[in-house]
């Protein structure tokens, strides 16, 4: 095991995919010689050169094309995006094309690209860089969506989206890059739609997504030094989403928190709330609550992007609500 | 037009005194219509719906579900919105409809616990999980409500109280062989040991008319034809009693007929008053659940009643030697103000001999 | 640089075989026929959802997938019968697409819009205008990346000339030399809007010089000038010198799609257009050139007749979908 930096991790990934399969390249906006904006491409074209990283012109609707168009006919290409608030000007191919292409042609096309982007706030990025909007694309059929938390789960999730043969948006936090996590030497995969039962308890369940995993666990630790059991979970992928971990746990516990950053209407919660009420409605105790980014655009000062986007202080609020 | 009409809780049955809405059917401000079913009474017979006496607004539900009540109080007010109200509540107001939580309801259901007689302990007396969970760990049969029997039991209780305390019973046993009825079953498919008793029974009831007789108030009024109850029970909790008419002069066809049809009321709930009525003779058989034998308490205002046990083999002395015989217990309780005992042995004499040898029945 | 038109020299130069030319020929009538019969099972209600006709527009398709190989790759637009007829495809799998049967090119499953077929390298028809840019130069970058030798080809019409994508795209290619050819059939207007209301400048072409790549303009009703101009924009790919602009000035007859009535353009326009024909006006040529008499030119008019027939009786006879396959190809 080593302990290493969710991007180190990233990179690790990308770098172990490039050696195995020489179909896989990258492209996306300043990841070559200057290693990506959160270096995650860190030192990758030393190894495989230009053609195989390459920086392009700034078109997020080109590079999605052109990895849509390049995954069609032959190439397994990782486009990233900078920020997730920037797929908006990729959406026609990301939504229109590569997740419909397959159905549309009656199965013949074969799209294994994925869409490396980062989203979430913390760091006064504002309303245009801090957003979360993984319910977009989780909303799309044909999209598969992973959003990972830790080191461990970035390096293995990443390499089974590489090797997916449809296309994958792998997003990653912007805050978490700089998190370290223990990393096993060797190869691992993570499938999708295989949930994370990151600490088990018994009288509530919480589960969280990207950066609000590590808050969850914050608040599981204080909440216990009162007593209080809490059983956290990270569905790492929310599309597929592995429901049935959430209901068995729902069944044990009788309650439920969703956490999320994303806005609270229509985020993931809604859809995970919806679920648990359709297969175990008579397992819950009290209704479902959700701990969200509230319904504003993100705001720049430090003392109100705290108000809007929840923390472990909000989940531990919610959890002694529903006991 | 405007004054506001009182609904009472009517007297169902000559010998109710008291009783319960077992069931609102419409809510407070529902607008109804003269003959909209109410409100449910459930009396030890049957569950009768009762209507509203007037058009209007459903104003005030005056007693709560199972809330045992002298009958003619009132127990509903329809008027107009706004109209006053002259008569008192008799009984505090309803409470607020009772929640529970889904997870508390599925627990309860597993356990047969009904929900609604809990008090909960959750925000705005939520039931909660912890509620059910305390609930059925104190180890107390269920009840209605703390002391409170439904509204059936009540009365079944009250008649049944009575009918010990006024009647001296005296109870005589004797052991029927069922072969023969067993032979005549096989040969006619159609009829049931049930049917076999209750055409005996009425034939023992025609030859010994003052078994047929009840005493009331002093008065013994001998009745001209049996009608002869047969107890069904119904769910958990119910017991009816439906009455085949004139047993005597029924054909055995006709009785099977007459029988299938009433229980299958009785279990649904559904006979009507006029079918639960006016017996003269019971016959209570517990056999199914394997009893031997048992003593029944008479039904009053009736004189008699018959218990009968399960069929089984025993070794009896037939001519002197050992045999396996199919046999069954018959115990007749009678009211010893009106049947002596002798009187009830020649009867119960009688019913062996014609269970011995069904092809002689009328 | 910007829209010159192709002289005659520069036709011969491209030198069309006598059988290239009949091909060409015989895929134009392919076309025409194809169109004419699908407009009319369409308004008999026969086909479902829309229908984007490119009567009128046949020469473009017919000359410029003259000067490809069956493994270079296109992508096609809403308007993209003749795009895919001339790449190769089956008029049968095509017209049991129309009708949404299972033996449809994309098993009913993407209709007029959306046809596709990998293994001719059509990357599909697109229904968003100017989709299939990015993409195209998508596969373009594959094939260099793959020095498979392979080239890519993007049709598109003015108006697509207006999308962000077309703009991405194209300097994206030129940035990376990719072995990519921007086809703009430019038939004057995207839906009801003239060109002279799309862009200041008359010819798209102009806009070639803007990313630093050669760009012409052709008579899109003269397949040889088309053909040559594709000839020409195909050595350069092939040779790794990059992407090409080609402008084919051409027109629709019918409306935006089958059942607009275009009220949006002078009669006389339109009349002038079809009485400029491309299909005699080559057959024309072909006969004073000997290459095709007119009665060798009836003959393929009713060989293509039965082809057409066949295709719709095809059609007609073939499956319908279970409504349960609308859920598989969703995912790999």
């Amino acid at each position: 095991m080593s302990n290493i930096f969710y991007k180190e991790a990233v990179r690790d990934a990308l770098r172990e995919e490039m050696r195995r399969d020489e179909r896989v390249f990258l492209l996306g906006l300043d990841i070559g010689r200057f290693g990506g904006t959160y270096k995650a491409t860190d030192g990758l074209v030393d190894e495989f050169g230009e053609e195989r990283v390459r920086d392009t012109p700034l078109s997020e609707a080109a590079i999605a094309g052109a990895a849509v168009g390049s995954a069609m006919t032959g190439l397994r290409p990782v486009a990233e995006i900078m920020y997730i608030d920037f797929t908006t000007i990729a959406m026609d191919q990301i939504v229109n094309q590569a997740a419909k292409l397959r159905y549309m042609s009656g199965g013949q096309a074969h799209i294994p690209v994925v869409f490396r982007t980062q989203e979430g706030a913390g760091r006064s990025s504002a309303a245009q860089h801090a957003q979360s909007l993984e319910a977009w694309f989780a909303h799309i059929p044909g999209l598969k969506v992973a959003l990972p938390s830790t080191p461990f789960d970035a390096k293995g999730l990443l390499k089974t989206a590489v090797r997916d043969d449809g296309p994958v948006m792998f997003i990653e936090h912007k805050l978490l890059y700089n998190s370290r996590g223990e990393v096993p030497e060797q190869e691992y995969l993570i499938p999708f739609g295989q949930a994370n039962i990151c600490r088990e308890g018994s009288d509530v369940t919480v589960v969280a997504l990207s950066r609000m995993v590590l808050r969850a666990l914050e608040a599981a630790a204080e909440l216990e030094r009162e007593g209080i059991s809490v059983e956290v979970i990270d569905p790492r992928t929310v599309a597929p989403l592995d429901i049935e971990t959430i209901v068995k746990s729902v069944e044990k516990t009788g309650r439920l928190v969703v956490a999320h950053e994303a806005y609270e209407r229509c985020g993931m919660g809604a859809e995970i709330a919806t679920q648990v009420m359709e297969r175990g409605l008579y397992f819950l105790e009290k209704p479902v609550r959700r701990v969200c980014g509230r319904n504003v655009p993100v705001p720049f000062a430090p003392v109100m992007e705290n108000y809007v986007i929840p923390g472990a202080a909000e989940i531990v609020k919610a959890v002694k609500e529903l006991l | 037009m405007s004054e506001p009409v009182n609904v009472l809780l009517p007297m169902l049955g000559l010998t109710m005194s008291e009783g319960a809405v077992s069931r609102w059917l419409r809510d407070e401000g529902d607008r109804v219509r003269k003959g909209d079913p109410l409100f449910e009474v459930e009396t030890d017979k049957a569950v009768l719906d009762v209507e509203a006496p007037a058009d209007g607004v459903l104003l005030r539900r005056l007693v709560f579900e199972n809330q045992t009540v002298p009958v003619g109080t009132v127990v509903a007010v329809i008027g107009e919105p706004g109209s006053v109200i002259a008569a008192a509540p008799a009984a505090p107001p309803p409470p607020a409809k009772k929640t529970v939580s889904p997870r508390a309801r599925k627990l309860a259901g597993e356990h047969g616990l009904d929900w609604q007689t809990l008090e909960g302990s959750g925000a705005n007396g939520l039931i909660t999980e912890d509620d059910v969970k305390r609930s059925l760990a104190s180890s107390a049969p269920a009840p209605e409500a703390p002391g409170m029997l439904s509204a059936h039991r009540q009365v079944l209780a009250d008649r049944l109280s009575r009918s010990v305390r006024e009647r001296p019973h005296i109870y005589l046993t004797l052991t029927v062989d069922m072969a023969a009825a067993a032979a005549f079953r096989a040969a006619h498919p159609e009829v049931s040991y049930n049917d076999l008793f209750l055409k005996a029974a009425a034939t023992c009831l025609a030859e010994f008319p003052v078994v047929n007789a009840s005493l009331e108030d002093g008065r013994l009024t001998r009745h001209p034809a049996a009608h002869i109850g047969f107890a069904v029970a119904s769910g958990e909790d119910n017991l009816f009693v439906p009455v085949i008419r004139d047993a005597g002069a029924k054909t055995l066809a006709q009785i099977a007929e007459a029988r299938r049809a009433l229980g299958e009321k009785a279990k649904a709930k559904r006979l009507t008053s006029d079918e639960m009525s006016g017996g003269t003779f019971t016959i209570s058989n517990l056999g199914m659940y394997g009893v031997e034998q048992f003593t029944a308490i008479i039904n009053p205002p009736e004189s008699a009643i018959l218990a009968l046990g399960a069929v089984r083999d025993e070794v009896r002395a037939i001519d002197g030697v050992p045999a396996v015989r199919p046999v069954m217990s018959v115990t007749l309780a009678a009211d010893h103000r009106v049947v002596d005992g002798a009187l009830a042995a020649r009867f119960l004499a009688r019913f062996k001999a014609l269970m011995e040898n069904p092809e002689a029945l009328p | 640089m910007a829209g010159q038109p192709v002289c005659a020299a520069a036709r011969e130069l491209s030198a069309p075989t006598p059988d290239l030319m009949r091909s060409i020929h015989l895929t134009m009538v392919r076309i025409r026929r194809f169109e004419e019969r699908a407009v009319e099972l369409f308004m008999a209600q026969e086909l479902p959802g829309f229908l984007h006709s490119c009567l009128g527009q046949e020469a473009v398709p017919a000359g410029a997938c003259a000067a490809l190989r069956d493994t270079d790759y296109i992508t096609s637009t809403h308007r993209g019968h003749g795009h895919v007829i001339a790449k190769g495809l089956r008029l049968d799998r095509m017209m049991a697409e129309l009708y949404g049967r299972t033996t449809g090119y994309c098993k009913g499953k993407g209709g007029s819009m959306h046809i596709a077929d990998f293994s001719k390298g059509i990357l599909g028809a697109n229904g968003i205008v100017g989709g299939g840019i990015p993409i195209a130069a998508g596969a373009a970058l594959s094939a260099k990346m793959r020095q498979s030798g392979q080239v890519s080809v993007a049709f598109f019409g003015d108006g697509a000339a207006s999308q962000g994508s077309f703009h991405e795209s194209v300097n994206m290619a030129a940035v990376w030399a990719l072995p990519a050819i921007f086809v703009c059939e430019n038939n004057q207007y995207a839906v009801s809007t003239h060109g002279s209301r799309q862009r200041v400048i008359p010819d798209v072409a102009a806009r070639a010089a803007g990313y630093g790549i050669p760009g012409v303009t052709v008579d899109g009703n003269d397949p040889l000038a088309v053909y040559a101009a594709m000839v020409e924009a195909v050595e350069r790919a092939r040779g790794g010198h990059g992407p090409s602009f080609v402008e084919c000035r051409t027109y629709k007859w019918l409306g935006h799609y089958v059942g607009d009535p275009g009220k949006y353009r002078p009669a006389e326009e339109v009349a002038q257009w079809k009485a400029a024909d491309p299909l005699p006006r080559y057959e024309r040529e072909l006969a004073a050139r000997g290459v095709l008499s007119p009665e060798e030119s009836e003959l393929v008019h009713a060989q293509v007749a039965r082809e057409i027939e066949e295709a719709v009786e095809f059609a007609r006879l073939s499956p319908h979908p279970k409504p349960e396959d609308a859920l598989e190809d969703v995912v790999a």
